[in-house]
């Protein structure tokens, strides 16, 4: 054994310390890479990484502490005990693995990172020293406790150091970072500082025990090639698989980011993005989509949305039916609706991800607010829609103005009424086909013309003041007889005349071929009437005038009236501005004689008076008129008056139609004349006729009154011899049948004179008959009638005039028994019918023969067949009957055939009915 | 009082019609005394008024209808009972006559002899 003393001098080959000191680089390097896989790795992934991890450091740094020992060369030899170099092995690894472990954490605190680097340096010094004691040589190992202590300590700094450092540079995504370097090189140079240390402390005294061998390995030049090269593959492998991993891992994690990127795109974007499934149903979104569809925020918007909003629009189909066939939607614009329901206007740009797996897909799209930008497109739109239709409405305007022009020309042209317009120059500027014709002017030789120049007869009529004052009150003025001679004709025209801006248009309307036919027309009945209702010559003429007034200008109009007895002419009717009526005068040689002696019309204008004048017809008369116009008044072929009309002004002249007009209202007068006349011969017929029924019954019934009562004193004589007597009393009942037929006769004139009135009272026709039936029973019964009467009971009273009905029953009962031949058969019945009595009576007498029938009740017929049964009778009886029945109300008729018999009825209204 | 003792003043300017009617009424027991016009009738009725007046209407110088309007005028007169007896049937003499006030108005062709006595009875009596 070597003295204890005794130092062995150690040596160290520098080229394994640098060996060494770049393994602990590798190794701090490796151990740096793999914090970062660790940290980035979960579950499984991190434990491989962990374990792996921890193996290829602590092999590092076990291998750097061989080849350290393998540095230090004793000078005897030194064999390593296998056993105590897998332990140490296994050290370095639990340190690593700690280490590892606590660098890989999220978080790292400085109490964990205290006890992980006091592990971790315990583990790498324990692995040293560990290594320490595996030496097996013939020496004795001595420690320097000092720097014993101070290689735990460094190894503990060195480990917090290392473990800061790893942290601080594992999130290093790229490969092979600078900083990790720097680390790598510090953390690679402290390890064998703190390897060296220890070493330091160890110092050796040689032994005279023989180290045990048994397990005991050399570790030979080619070992420690092997270590190196054992130690580089595993740290290069584990480097490798490293990069290898975060390249990976750099992939997913620049995927994140993308992720990461787009999702702040997605919220952050000013444009709309969306998710939603085909049906519409909005899986995502953004605010600024929601906010597009009036939302405060996505989350307000996904709250609150019904499903299907999105996609509820009109565009839905050709949205999702192009997304299914195309895949994706570009530039897609369409209208949608708002939360508040107004249209809102995007574009979008969409995609149409099919669903993996069966699962539905999914649509993702973008889209902006177009709409400001449609309603300008619409507002602009609009305004082109309007500009366009605005020139097509222009386009239409002036064709209907064309059309209306064309349309206008041919009414113009069609009207028969006479159209001319007067421009401002006076120039006559249209003259349609009406004016050609009823003013009888050619357009040629008006148009372009003035007016009044070329047409003196309107210039000479009411027209131009007319147009004057039209045109200075700016208002519509109508003439409604402007008098116009045209070709010798005269006319009347109805013109009105429209004032406007670029001149004067008027209308000529010749009333006299229209509206004056309807005129004359309504005038002439009008005369007529008027002929027919006079009830004097005064009022004749009054109307006369006032007719012939609105037919003519006839201010001035006179008749006058030629009595051919006194041979004087007469002017009983006389109206006229200049002269008074002449008194009436023998015949001299005016106008009206003319018209008188001729028996013909005289239409005498100026020329025609001079003319006659020259002729020697006629002398000057009163005021010379313009133009005169007289007809004569004619009864059959003779001339009894004149109706004339004249004219003392200039602008009023008569023609044809007035003499046609006049002659007929002469006409008229004539008539009337002539009935007045006959209706005063008449009246005074009447009155005559009249007054002799009065004084004829008068003056008869006086001196029949006197035959009457003297036979009647003479019947009362005494000792007359009977053939006196009769003859007194044949003279008796002939004075009472004239007494009977003067009476009869005065109460007809009275009757139909209306001077008899009747004093109907309640009357019962049953007692009226019986009285009759009484007085000529005697009379019955000397014809051997068979009479019988019927109804009598059930007969109601009538209002009628006792008296006088009484004579009607007894006129009907004696033309009875008058009427039958003896022995014949009379039957009378009466009764109520409805509401009417009926009182009949039917006799088997001679009849009426048909002829007869129908005269049978007029005034003083007598039937044909009368004269056989008597001559006598006035025919007055059944006249006086019906006069009587017909006064009362009620009606009387005869049916009768000859030589069989008639029946005579009449009836009578219930409740009076006195007519 | 006896109807003999009853003076008629009959009015009638036709001598025929006047004879035959005063003699009848004679027969029937009147005291009958005769005008033939309206002055005389006004004179006999003032000078003496008789009981009862038959008055003819056509008569020359004074018409019945003054003598009846006479009597109605007159106080004295007035009481007279007055049947007319006319050939006249002039509806507007009838009304005027009925306004006065008269007892008949007979026409003579209707009239019998015998009806007018009883008529001037009844006149008389009533």
């Amino acid at each position: 054994m070597n003295p204890i003393n005794g130092t062995l001098p150690g040596s160290y080959d520098y080229r394994l310390v640098a060996l060494s000191v770049l393994i602990a680089i590798l190794a701090s390097y490796t151990a740096l890479d793999l914090a970062g896989r660790v940290t980035a790795a979960r579950g499984w992934a991190r434990l491989t990484w962990l374990t792996g991890g921890a193996m290829a450091m602590g092999l590092g740094i076990w291998s750097m502490h061989y080849i350290g020992m393998l540095a230090f060369s004793l000078p005897v030899p030194v064999r390593y005990f296998l056993p105590t170099v897998v332990m140490s092995l296994l050290a370095a690894i639990f340190a690593s693995a700690v280490a590892l472990y606590v660098v890989s954490r999220q978080k790292m605190g400085p109490l964990p990172a205290a006890i992980g680097s006091i592990i971790m340096g315990s583990g790498i010094a324990g692995m040293h020293y560990i290594g320490m004691a595996a030496m097996r040589l013939s020496a004795e190992c001595m420690y320097d406790m000092r720097l014993v202590n101070l290689s735990v300590v460094l190894a503990i700094v060195i480990s917090l150091v290392a473990l800061w450092l790893t942290f601080r540079f594992r999130e290093e995504v790229k490969g092979t970072g600078w900083r990790k370097i720097v680390s790598a090189l510090v953390m690679g140079a402290a390890i064998p500082v703190m390897h060296y240390t220890g070493m330091a402390a160890a110092s050796f005294g040689p032994s005279g025990v023989p180290p045990d061998w048994s397990h005991a390995v050399s570790i030979s030049s080619l070992g420690v090639a092997g270590i190196t090269i054992v130690t580089f593959m595993v740290l290069g492998l584990a480097v490798l698989t490293s990069f290898l991993d975060r390249r990976f891992s750099a992939q997913t994690l620049e995927l994140e980011s993308s992720e990461a990127r787009y999702r702040m795109l997605f919220e952050r974007s000013l444009a709309g993005v969306y998710r939603i499934t085909l049906e519409g149903r909005i899986l995502d979104c953004n605010d600024a989509f929601s906010r597009i569809f009036g939302y405060t925020s996505r989350a307000e918007h996904l709250a609150q949305a019904a499903d299907g909003q999105y996609l509820g629009s009109a565009d839905r189909e050709v949205y999702s039916a192009r997304l299914r066939e195309q895949k994706a939607l570009t530039n897609f614009e369409r209208c949608l609706r708002r939360k508040d329901g107004d249209p809102v206007w995007v574009l979008e740009n969409a995609t149409f991800l099919d669903g993996k797996n069966g699962a539905p897909g999914v649509i993702e799209g973008t889209l902006i607010d177009i709409t400001e930008r449609k309603q300008a497109e619409a507002e602009l739109e609009k305004a082109k829609d309007a500009a366009e239709s605005a020139s097509f409405e222009k386009e239409q305007m002036l064709q209907t103005i064309q059309r209306s022009e064309t349309r206008l020309r041919e009414v113009i042209e069609s009207i028969n009424e006479g159209m001319c317009v007067v421009g401002r120059d006076e120039l006559v500027e249209l003259w349609n086909r009406g004016a050609e014709e009823s003013l009888r002017r050619a357009r040629q030789d008006i148009l372009g013309h003035p007016l009044f120049g070329v047409f003196p007869e309107l210039q000479k009529s009411r027209l131009p003041p007319a147009l004057t004052e039209a045109r200075r009150s700016g208002t519509t003025l109508v003439l409604e007889d402007l008098q116009l001679t045209l070709e010798g004709t005269h006319h009347i025209f109805l013109a009105r005349v429209f004032p406007f801006e670029g001149g004067t248009t008027i209308f000529f309307n010749d009333v006299g071929e229209q509206k004056r036919a309807e005129k004359v027309q309504a005038a002439t009945f009008r005369a007529a009437e008027a002929a027919n209702a006079a009830l004097s010559l005064e009022d004749l003429f009054r109307a006369t005038h006032s007719i012939v007034a609105d037919l003519m200008p006839a201010k001035n109009l006179y008749v006058s009236l030629y009595n051919p007895d006194t041979e004087t002419l007469s002017f009983p009717y006389f109206i006229d501005e200049h002269d008074p009526a002449p008194a009436p005068r023998k015949l001299k040689k005016g106008l009206t004689e003319y018209v008188l002696r001729t028996g013909k019309a005289l239409l005498a204008l100026p020329e025609v008076v001079r003319e006659l004048k020259e002729k020697g017809q006629i002398e000057g008369d009163g005021t010379p008129s313009v133009c005169w116009l007289g007809v004569p008044v004619k009864k059959g072929e003779d001339s009894v008056g004149v109706l004339a009309v004249q004219s003392y002004a200039e602008s009023v002249t008569f023609g044809e139609e007035e003499q046609k007009i006049l002659t007929f209202v002469a006409a008229q007068m004539a008539m009337a004349i002539e009935r007045m006349r006959a209706e005063a011969e008449l009246k005074s017929a009447l009155q005559m006729k009249s007054d002799f029924v009065s004084f004829a019954t008068h003056q008869l019934r006086t001196p029949l009154a006197g035959i009457k009562w003297s036979l009647e004193l003479a019947a009362q004589e005494e000792n007359l011899s009977e053939e006196t007597a009769s003859f007194i009393q044949d003279g008796r009942e002939s004075a009472q049948r004239l007494i009977g037929m003067v009476n009869d006769l005065l109460d007809v004139s009275r009757l139909e004179s209306g001077k008899l009135k009747l004093a109907p009272k309640e009357t019962s026709l049953a007692e009226l008959t019986q009285s009759v039936l009484k007085d000529v029973s005697q009379y019955i019964e000397k014809q051997g009638h068979h009479l019988s009467v019927s109804g009598m009971e059930g007969v109601p009273p009538v209002e009628v005039d006792p008296q006088l009905f009484r004579q009607v029953i007894l006129n009907m009962v004696s033309n009875a028994i008058k009427y039958t031949p003896s022995g014949g058969k009379i039957d009378i019945r009466m009764g109520r019918e409805n509401s009417f009595v009926r009182w009949a009576i039917t006799d088997s007498g001679i009849g009426v023969p048909k002829a007869s029938l129908a005269r049978l009740f007029e005034k003083f017929y007598r039937a044909e067949n009368v004269y056989k049964i008597e001559t006598e009778g006035t025919g007055l009886g059944l006249h006086l009957v019906k006069l009587i029945v017909e006064k009362s109300g009620g009606r009387i008729w005869c049916e009768s055939e000859e030589n069989k018999g008639s029946t005579f009825q009449f009836t009578l209204p219930l409740g009076g009915g006195n007519a | 009082m006896s109807m003999n003792t009853k003076r008629v003043l009959l009015v009638e300017d036709d001598r025929f019609l006047r004879r035959a009617c005063e003699k009848s009424l004679q027969q029937q027991g009147f005291n009958v005394s005769t005008a033939r016009d309206g002055e005389e009738a006004l004179r006999a009725i003032h000078a003496d008024p008789p009981d009862i007046v038959l008055l003819d209407l056509l008569m020359p110088k004074v018409s019945g209808i003054e003598v009846l309007k006479d009597i109605k005028s007159d106080d004295k007169t007035r009481a007279i009972p007055v049947i007319i007896l006319t050939n006249s049937s002039k509806e507007a003499d009838i009304r005027e006559i009925e306004s006065l006030g008269v007892s008949g108005y007979l026409v003579k062709a209707n009239l019998s002899l015998e009806e007018l006595g009883s008529q001037v009875k009844q006149a008389l009596e009533g």
